[in-house]
């Protein structure tokens, strides 16, 4: 199953996830995607949470996993359209100061 | 703790990522029926956070099909316990045998330190700013414990069974 849709607006890579409940099923691909993306030469990635409802820690781990992989490489992920609780899970382990989080995708176009 | 529960139930659950929602719905319901109006919107989302995580933890460590928890109610406070048959977490030694009594750091800004009768009691220090590249990719512990009131781990080597316990004062 693909995890994420992947598209462009302007120099930005946006990776939708495609899932609702972004969990241990899924987190192995995710991280998989991403770092594919890295390792393609994408420098500026987006990873939209606007369909996920919630979200657990194999999938968190995947997403640091994957920064760690982009920091390595001088691309950056931006974390977009988190809902209330998904922001709130973000902040209860501090990856608020990790991950530069934006509202939505307007402030890419 | 001198007073006694007035309700106290066992749940029985299965191992798939499929059942976390329904099952955190059923212990909602018989917390919000418990306490009424305590379950605030906040303590529901903390809720909410543990119980996901701990249910995740079980699917990735329980070595049977199944696993349980426990729901003990209080006047003021909730005991929530989640036994599982699985691997021991891999801790610190000093940890798991109980060899000191000063914190230890486990990961990022997780620590625990020893309990009563081999727990082990996990909290969080949230002056520790973790580099992104030195992060530890497992958040699980941190969540649970970021969530709740207390939280305790025992290994019990009888029964070959990994008890989490957490307090959630409501």
């Amino acid at each position: 199953m693909i995890t994420c849709k992947i598209s462009e607006i302007n120099n930005y890579t946006v990776a939708t996830i495609l899932i609702a409940e972004a969990n241990l099923d899924h987190s192995a691909k995710f991280k998989e995607q991403l770092i594919k993306l890295i390792d393609e030469g994408k420098q500026k990635i987006v990873v939209s949470f606007d369909l996920v409802t919630y979200v657990d820690s194999s999938f968190l781990g995947a997403l640091v996993a994957a920064l760690k992989h982009a920091i390595a490489n001088d691309a950056e992920i931006i974390v977009a359209c988190l809902n209330k609780d998904v922001e709130d899970l973000f902040k209860l382990i501090r990856l608020d100061k990790v991950f530069t989080i934006i509202p939505n995708l307007i402030a890419l176009a | 703790m001198n007073e006694h529960s007035f309700y106290k139930c066992l749940i029985t659950c299965s191992c798939y990522s499929h059942s976390i929602l329904p099952n955190l719905q059923k212990l909602l319901s018989i917390l919000k029926e418990c306490y009424l109006n305590k379950i605030t919107a906040d303590k529901e989302k903390k809720i909410k956070h543990f119980f996901v995580e701990m249910y995740t933890n079980a699917i990735k460590h329980a070595n049977v099909g199944n696993f349980e928890i426990e729901i003990d109610c209080y006047e003021n406070e909730v005991f929530i316990t989640k036994t599982d048959f699985g691997t021991k977490l891999p801790l610190p030694i000093q940890l798991l045998e109980g060899l000191t009594d000063e914190p230890v750091l486990i990961y990022n800004n997780l620590f625990g330190k020893k309990g009563q009768h081999l727990q082990i009691e996990f909290f969080v220090n949230n002056d520790i700013q973790v580099d992104p590249l030195n992060m530890f990719e497992h958040f699980g512990l941190q969540i649970i414990a970021s969530s709740v009131d207390a939280f305790y781990y025992q290994y019990d080597t009888d029964k070959k069974s990994n008890i989490f316990k957490t307090k959630l004062f409501l």
